[in-house]
């Protein structure tokens, strides 16, 4: 019991705390890096400890010291309980999401195991699940019933803000996020559908199938159509611009944090890089093949036209290229979502929601139809 | 340490559940009170779920109603411009004796319902096989396998229903004054904004 609790405390300070937690800060650190290089400009570069300048990611740090030491304002008229507790409500779901995505496979006791059907299978004792917090079955659910959580702390923030501008921001982010999560719900069907499992390690285990003998049947390749309104509803779900009506800045001031500072504005602004982490490790895991890398199995590389050993790599080793694949792959998409970010003017409320209902959720079910009537043929 | 957890959650969840008809707060804000109370009793009737074995059933209820019902129930009150008036009634009406002999009438049938071996039996069955398979007991195959079988009927009359609420919430939703669907009240309320007499100004945090 105690090593199952410290285990588990281990696999999450291992996975949310050292790695989301910082590709989330390094993130507003890139953001804004990014942004500048777009616009022809420096972009932060005054922070320093001594002469250190570091390109400016001492501004995360920066950042940190400053919003703890401002000023923890509570308009009079807001909801002072609610107006408290939003952020939390926002940023908690936020992380917990993290619990059951698999970062690597499941590991064989004493390496011993056999790769039968594109897979590695133990063959002594029963196979540990030391990456990834929690194996419940249920996996992709959870994270769904998880993220549709996150609405809460924005809507009831612009709320309890008792302001109007807040509260309109709050409006739209409801709308906004149950809007796409049925989208983002549907596009999944069809993935479902082909692995016929909701259990994320065993989805990914899956994708290790090669298709023709040399393409690997990652979510991608099976699932195209679904890849990219996956994506788009993702990035809507995260608020984060092109979606981010809810904080408008032009028409809202910031939405619905504009009662917020200190900490609790930091909380709500950090969950949108935590959930845009979230966004990536979702999209690696569902459609890049989570920690595959192409023919890599637990003995070694094999040679997709003979299916033979062709480059034997200790067992150990390609654990860790495959944890490494899967960081690459989540930091490639992050970087990719910053891109969009920077490229792609703010929606309009109405172009939002036609986008949402007439576009990416009828093409959805027209995917889950065409992926069935495929099966069908197939089988 | 099971008996500690079931005893937490099952209190939390009586007591969430009284804070949803007697909210801590009176006025234009009690809804919104009552619907996050609501939102907390769920989770524990969810956590109770999970503890019986039932992963499937307790993601599917934070999924299904807290995370869609709850949040469309908070973003009605969110628009609605409810005064006071109308949240402060609290005299004791018809529908509400009713509504209390009602549940009370429920109570009664579920507990004499547990006390039948007609009931009991099946669900020694199932613990019976909960403790045989706890791998696959509870899983999505098993319920999917289930529901397109032996309660394959009631599964499809369900899915009536709610193609019938579709309907109705499209009839609703069309807005159109001369529709002769649309409740009375609506119908005025439309009249008012359109001659451009708006609602009286909002109060307190709607």
């Amino acid at each position: 019991m105690l090593v199952l609790i410290a285990l588990t405390l281990l696999k999450v300070v291992g996975i949310v705390l050292a790695f989301v937690m910082l590709v989330a800060t390094i993130m507003t650190w890139a953001d804004r890096k990014q942004s500048a290089l777009i616009q022809d400009r420096i972009g932060p570069n005054r922070a320093s400890i001594g002469s250190v300048r570091a390109a400016g990611l001492i501004h995360i740090l920066a950042d940190a010291l400053k919003t703890l030491f401002k000023e923890d304002f509570t308009p009079r008229d807001a909801n002072q309980g609610l107006f408290r507790i939003a952020p939390f409500l926002a940023f908690v779901p936020a992380l917990l999401a993290f619990a059951v995505i698999p970062v690597g496979d499941t590991y064989c006791p004493d390496g011993a195991f056999i790769v039968q059907n594109f897979r590695d299978v133990c063959t002594a004792g029963a196979q540990a699940d030391y990456f990834r917090v929690s194996n419940m079955g249920a996996g992709l659910l959870c994270i769904f019933a998880i993220v549709s959580l996150g609405v809460y702390g924005a809507s009831i923030g612009g709320w309890a803000s008792n302001n109007k501008f807040a509260l309109i921001g709050g409006v739209r982010v409801t709308a906004q996020m149950v809007s796409y999560e049925v989208t983002m719900g549907l596009t999944l069907v069809g993935l479902l559908m082909i692995y016929g499992t909701v259990d994320l390690n065993e989805m990914v285990r899956a994708q290790g199938t090669l298709l023709w003998g040399f393409v690997p049947m990652w979510g991608i390749v099976t699932q195209p159509v679904a890849f990219f309104l996956f994506f788009t509803a993702a990035i809507a779900e995260t608020k984060r611009p092109p979606f981010d009506i809810p904080e408008a800045e032009s028409e809202l001031a910031a939405g619905y944090f504009v009662e917020y500072s200190s900490m609790r504005f930091a909380l709500f602004t950090l969950s949108e890089y935590v959930a845009s982490v979230l966004v990536a490790m979702m999209v690696t895991t569902l459609f890049l093949g989570g920690w595959q890398v192409p023919y890599l199995y637990g003995d070694g590389l094999h040679n997709p036209m003979t299916g033979d050993l062709a480059l034997s790599i200790p067992y150990l080793l390609v654990k860790v290229i495959q944890i490494g694949a899967f960081c690459f792959k989540v930091l490639a998409l992050c970087w990719l979502q910053l891109q969009v970010r920077w490229t792609l003017p703010r929606f309009r409320y109405d172009q939002l929601m036609k986008l949402g209902w007439k576009v990416i959720l009828p093409l959805s079910l027209i995917n889950v139809l065409v992926t069935g009537l495929w099966l069908l043929v197939a089988a | 340490m099971e008996a500690f957890f079931f005893y937490l959650f099952a209190s939390l969840a009586v007591a969430t559940a009284l804070a949803v008809v007697f909210p801590p707060m009176r006025g234009a804000r009690a809804p919104i009170h009552s619907a996050i109370a609501l939102v907390a009793c769920f989770f524990c009737v969810a956590a109770t779920y999970a503890m019986l074995q039932a992963h499937l059933l307790a993601v599917l209820q934070v999924l299904v109603y807290a995370g869609a019902i709850m949040v469309l129930f908070i973003f009605v009150i969110m628009l609605l411009n409810l005064q006071t008036d109308e949240t402060a009634r609290t005299e004791v009406g018809f529908v509400k004796v009713l509504s209390g002999l009602l549940v009370l009438a429920t109570t009664a049938g579920v507990i004499g319902f547990l006390r039948n071996d007609d009931v009991l039996l099946p669900i020694s069955k199932q613990l019976v096989a909960q403790v045989a398979h706890p791998e696959t007991y509870g899983s999505i195959e098993e319920i999917g396998k289930l529901m397109l079988s032996e309660y394959l009927f009631a599964f499809e009359l369900t899915s009536i229903l709610l193609l019938a609420s579709i309907v109705g919430a499209v009839v609703i939703a069309k807005r159109d004054p001369r529709s002769t669907f649309m409740p009375e009240a609506l119908k005025q309320q439309l009249y008012r904004e359109r001659h451009g007499k708006s609602a009286s100004g909002r109060k307190g945090g709607a």
